[in-house]
């Protein structure tokens, strides 16, 4: 079963019920199971023979968007994440995993992405930055990744795109969770980023971002340039004023806060400026920054569509509570769920594409 | 040709527990336990000769309570070939030379090695007299505080670490290598790994099992006794300087 | 239910028919979520590897129609009903000790009205309670209900409960919030209660089902009232000699003015609950108190708080203390923070009239310090909700280490609650204050009604005359 370490988590999760407000999954399933303590108590559970981990439990375990909401609030260090990736890694090993997820990650063995498909390529050559566009946006939000590249020509910055680029291993790691076939890929990653020698990577995707900037190197694989993300880049070029967007009106708009951005990078005054660049009036949701509500993930979105576009929809709710006109996201993950149930009279707004026009 | 590397490491109470109490600091009640930080880097070693060597296999070898088998039991899923817990009650309370003492028993029953990788301290108690000793023991050459180590033929090269740079030095097997902490960056479990692991147990070695008389155990077997433990308070050390020849009677007076 | 039966299918299916196949759910794992709340004993069986009690399926309505369709087959199939909001309770209230029907209401978490002009919010009850206190936040008013559950219980759960907030001796509990309900009768009944708290309309229906705990109907919609978010917001602290003197200073400064926080320690939480959160280090007793409102009204109120205590003779600690607890005031419920197993805890939350509150805090003190010494027993209390004719003692026991064993250790437990709880029954107070009875006190119930038990007998028979809802709760 899962280590002891995450079971220590998962005794201390058991009984405590301070988070689950915040869990995206729960809000909108309204299912006991969908909350971090019920995971915790189940896997005690498990590890006192008093449940069997079984295909039910290892379907409850990939419900869950690892957005990191519970953690981030929570006054003890206890983290629900670290049980439930682990709880993932035992239901692959143990070949309970759901279907749809084993599909995933065939897709992933087979293609190097969780869709299966060649992934478009965007390869270019460049000597003063890499851009790394990452499996979503190249494969679903084309639109973005392709904006993002306008915006560095248009600043004169000569960007560099790798041609086969390689998964992150983020992906895999909601998966299967933190395991050397992970780290197999990262490292990889690690080595194709580190042959371009560039010094600076500018990241598409705050997924990727992350397990670059904040795994990469307790595993061993570091990238030696600076990573950065791309709404952080675009915003200092905005600050130096190496970009100057046309003045447009386009009416009210709320950003939204990823995962990642909001509560690995603690990163929110980047799309803020970009948004202000790109000619919106800011409103904001009340949940906001490191409380900003998931609004899902590809990788989810891939094996539980239902459940996916339904927290989709949750933080919808949450944008229509402020009168604002536009959902802005600087996210292809975010773009992509957000995108699957866009309410009447709303609009989604993708901020490369949205900045790249006002150029 | 590499046959076999023996590893030695050692559950320690977690140091990033993240029980606390009211003033925001660590509450250390013994009970979460991880891999000492230095054992870490010695066992990624280990995993990355035998890498390096096909047949090599890797045996681990950890002395401590049975509840630490649980933990042990997490190696083979790193590629560890064998895991053995030498836990008996009456080897608690070793001091470090009866920990050593013990360990060697144990050593000897598992037959010839070409190399016993363990950490160059425990980060529990400090003492980092284990490898020293192990080595002593077993009358084998020892390079301590490695922070690189390849296979040469018949032997190994290794990059010392010392106050002021490195040394490289050559050694030959079978000998002990004592490994520098956050030098090798242990792997993570797979899942072909964690498959193959399912069925494994840790073997649990006694006392009796690798030899041992009781006199030779734990406290009893122990030279040293810990009195008390203090901490160590800003600005209260009243420190003075004497003879050697006083020594004696101030050790005394201050009842160490 | 036999889970193999034919007939048990035939009823799964009849409630798969009522709110949907993805809302019915007989997964062991599943229902076994169910097996533990926040009450210590349920903790503790499932921590001895024990099997709780678990419901025979699980059914989550996404209405009003729906719960009075799944009523209406509970009914006439004489299936146990127990309603779980979020599992938050101390009192193991939502513990399907019955089995049958577990009706997780979480999907009914729809706004349905926020009107700012007329001060209410309706929602149905199955929102998160934080979640509605962000509805009515982000408009910059406040339901003023904060209990450490907020984040965790339902809406439902706290008017089940009768629950209160930290806020309560200014704004008052789940009671005096609530201005209407819809409720779902056991027979399967829509009905409203009066669109007004307050009128002279015959009985009011409110309090029939407000602390009902499940057992007389479902509420399924909650209209509250609701204030502005307060002008400001200051935080003092105290220290009185004893608790003596902590509360007769409190009842005068309570029947002055009316504070929204006033939380007075006893000597040994004091040092230990506070000085561990707050790192305050002094002995005595206690107090933080907080004024809040219109900047004019709150000055001439702090003038006279700081009045009395002087007059009590209290060490004035400034507002360092009092803000300190009120940015920790949820992260003493937090593990590492909160007594958690291996230990044995129980919170005896009482209320009495001025006269009585201290004699009771006495008398249940050596009720379990003198019967359980043995077992190494801590008593600690403070007073945290506060009335112009009394008061509540939230007083909590403390047993580092109880029996391994579960049905020892349950023994030992009850034996506790017994010797605490009918030192406040005889001293003037009564079973709980703001926890409720659940399963945990349900056999002290007739104890404390005596013959007026049978008001409430006859007001389940008549509307539940199957007994399906909650059973053994409430000692109904």
């Amino acid at each position: 079963m899962v280590s002891q370490k995450a079971l220590q988590h998962a005794e201390k999760c058991r009984f405590c019920w301070m988070c689950r407000h915040l869990c995206p999954v729960q809000h909108q399933t309204g299912k006991e199971l969908n909350t971090p303590r019920a995971k915790g108590l189940l896997l005690s559970m498990v590890s006192k023979k008093s449940a069997e981990f079984d295909r039910d439990m290892a379907q409850a375990m990939y419900e869950c968007m690892l957005c990191d909401a519970c953690v981030n609030d929570c006054c003890t260090g206890y983290q629900p994440p670290l049980f439930i990736r682990e709880a993932r890694t035992e239901a692959v090993v143990n070949e309970l995993a759901p279907e749809a997820v084993m599909q995933l990650i065939e897709n992933v063995e087979t293609s190097g992405n969780i869709y299966g498909t060649v992934k478009p390529s965007f390869a270019r050559e460049g000597t003063d930055v890499l851009v790394y566009i990452g499996e979503v946006a190249a494969c679903k939000v084309s639109g973005m990744a392709k904006a993002l590249l306008n915006i560095l020509e248009k600043t004169g910055i000569r960007a560099k795109v790798l041609d086969n680029e390689p998964a992150s291993g983020a992906m895999l790691a909601d998966l299967m969770g933190y395991v050397e076939e992970v780290t197999q890929q990262a490292s990889a990653c690690a080595d194709a980023i580190n042959a371009a020698k560039l010094p600076t990577v500018v990241v598409l995707d705050s997924y990727d971002a992350e397990i670059m900037k904040q795994r990469y190197a307790e595993w061993g694989c570091e990238i030696k340039a600076e990573v950065v993300t791309a709404t952080a880049y675009v915003a200092k070029l905005l600050e130096e004023g190496k970009l100057a967007p046309k003045s447009k009106k386009r009416g009210s708009g709320v950003c939204h806060d990823d995962d990642r951005l909001a509560r690995s990078f603690y990163e929110f005054a980047p799309v803020r400026a970009m948004a202000k660049a790109a000619g919106f009036d800011l409103a904001e949701m009340f949940n906001r920054e490191r409380l900003a509500k998931s609004c899902g993930s590809a990788v989810a979105l891939g094996y539980m569509p239902e459940i996916t576009i339904k927290v989709a929809g949750g933080r919808w709710q949450d944008m229509i509570r402020t009168d604002a006109k536009a959902m802005l996201v600087a996210n292809p993950q975010a773009y992509l769920c957000l995108s699957q149930c866009v309410p009447a009279e709303k609009e989604l707004v993708d901020l490369f594409t949205a900045l790249d026009e006002s150029l | 040709m590499i046959k076999r590397i023996l590893v030695c490491v050692k559950l320690v109470p977690t140091a990033t527990s993240v029980e606390m109490d009211g003033q925001f600091r660590l509450k250390r009640d013994g009970t979460s336990l991880q891999l000492n930080i230095a054992d870490v880097s010695a066992l990624e070693a280990a995993l990355r000769l035998k890498a390096a060597t096909p047949d090599a296999e890797v045996v681990v070898l950890s002395m401590g309570p049975a509840k630490t088998s649980q933990t042990l039991q997490e190696l083979y899923a790193l590629g560890a070939d064998r895991v053995i817990l030498l836990s008996d009650p009456a080897l608690a309370g070793a001091d470090s030379f009866a920990t050593a003492k013990a360990l060697v028993a144990a050593i000897r029953c598992l037959g010839d090695f070409d190399c016993l990788l363990c950490g160059r301290r425990a980060i529990d108690a400090e003492t980092g007299q284990i490898p020293g000793q192990l080595a002593a023991a077993l009358g084998i050459p020892a390079v301590t505080n490695v922070q690189q180590l390849t296979a040469r033929d018949n032997g190994f090269l290794c990059q010392r670490r010392l106050e002021n740079g490195t040394a490289q030095l050559e050694i030959a097997a079978p000998c002990l290598l004592s490994v520098c902490e956050y030098t090798y960056p242990l792997r993570l479990p797979g899942i072909m790994g964690k498959r193959r692991a399912r069925d494994k147990q840790v073997e649990v070695l006694t006392a009796v099992a690798v030899g041992l008389s009781a006199e030779e155990c734990g406290l009893r077997g122990s030279k040293t006794k810990v009195i008390r433990v203090d901490t160590r308070a800003p600005g209260l050390r009243k420190c003075r300087y004497c003879e050697t020849d006083v020594l004696a009677e101030k050790i005394r007076e201050v009842q160490l | 239910m036999q889970e193999r039966s034919l007939m048990f299918h035939m009823i799964r299916s009849e409630l798969e028919d009522a709110v949907g196949v993805e809302n019915v759910s007989t997964k062991k794992n599943e229902r076994a979520v169910y097996s533990v709340d926040y009450f210590w004993l349920s903790r503790k069986w499932q921590d001895a590897g024990e099997e709780g009690p678990m419901p025979d399926i699980v059914v989550r309505p996404g209405s009003t129609e729906e719960v009075s369709k799944v009523l209406k087959i509970a009914n006439y199939y004489k299936i146990p009903v127990t309603t779980w909001g979020g599992g938050s309770g101390s009192q193991g209230g939502a513990l399907p000790v019955a089995g049958g029907i577990l009706l997780d209401i979480k999907r009914m978490d729809k706004l349905i009205d926020l009107n700012v002009e007329a001060g209410t919010v309706t929602c149905e009850t199955g929102m998160i309670f934080s979640t509605l206190e962000d509805y009515v936040n982000e408009k910059g008013y406040s339901v003023m209900h904060l209990p450490s559950c907020m984040t965790c219980c339902t809406v439902g759960g706290a008017l089940a409960h009768n629950g209160i907030g930290i806020l309560s001796t200014k704004y008052g509990k789940m009671d005096d919030m609530c201005l209407s309900l819809e409720v779902v009768l056991p027979n399967g009944d829509i009905i409203d209660t009066l669109p007004v708290p307050k009128h002279s309309t015959g009985p009011n229906l409110l309090p029939f089902f407000i602390g009902s705990e499940g057992t007389l109907g479902i509420m399924t919609k909650a209209k509250f009232k609701i204030v502005k978010l307060p002008e400001v917001r200051t935080h003092h602290a105290f220290l009185f000699s004893d608790i003596h003197v902590g509360y007769e200073a409190c009842r005068e400064i309570v029947q002055a003015v009316k504070p929204s926080i006033m939380r007075l320690f006893d000597e040994a939480e004091t040092v230990s609950i506070v000085k561990k959160v707050i790192g305050f280090e002094k002995k005595g007793s206690f107090l933080n108190l907080t004024l809040e409102g219109h900047k004019k009204i709150v000055a001439a109120e702090e003038e006279i708080v700081l009045e009395i205590a002087e007059k009590y003779g209290a060490q004035y600690l400034g507002h360092e203390y009092g803000e300190k607890w009120f940015e920790n005031r949820i992260t003493f419920f937090y593990p590492g923070h909160i007594m958690d197993l291996p230990q044995m805890f129980g919170t005896l939350d009482t209320v009495a009239t001025h006269d009585n509150i201290e004699k009771i805090y006495r008398a249940m003190k050596s009720a379990i310090e003198d019967n359980f010494q043995e077992n190494k027993v801590r008593f600690i209390s403070h007073s945290s909700h506060w009335y112009d004719w009394g008061a509540m003692n939230y007083s909590r026991f403390i047993i580092d280490n109880p029996p391994k064993d579960p049905e020892e250790a349950l023994r030992l437990h009850n034996r506790i609650w017994n010797a605490g709880v009918r030192a406040t029954l005889a001293n003037g107070g009564v079973l709980n204050d703001h926890h409720g009875i659940g399963l945990k006190l349900s056999r002290l119930m007739k104890e404390q009604y005596g013959p007026a038990m049978q008001v409430l007998q006859a007001l389940k028979k008549e509307l539940d005359p199957n007994g399906i809802m909650n059973p053994y709760k409430l000692g109904l």
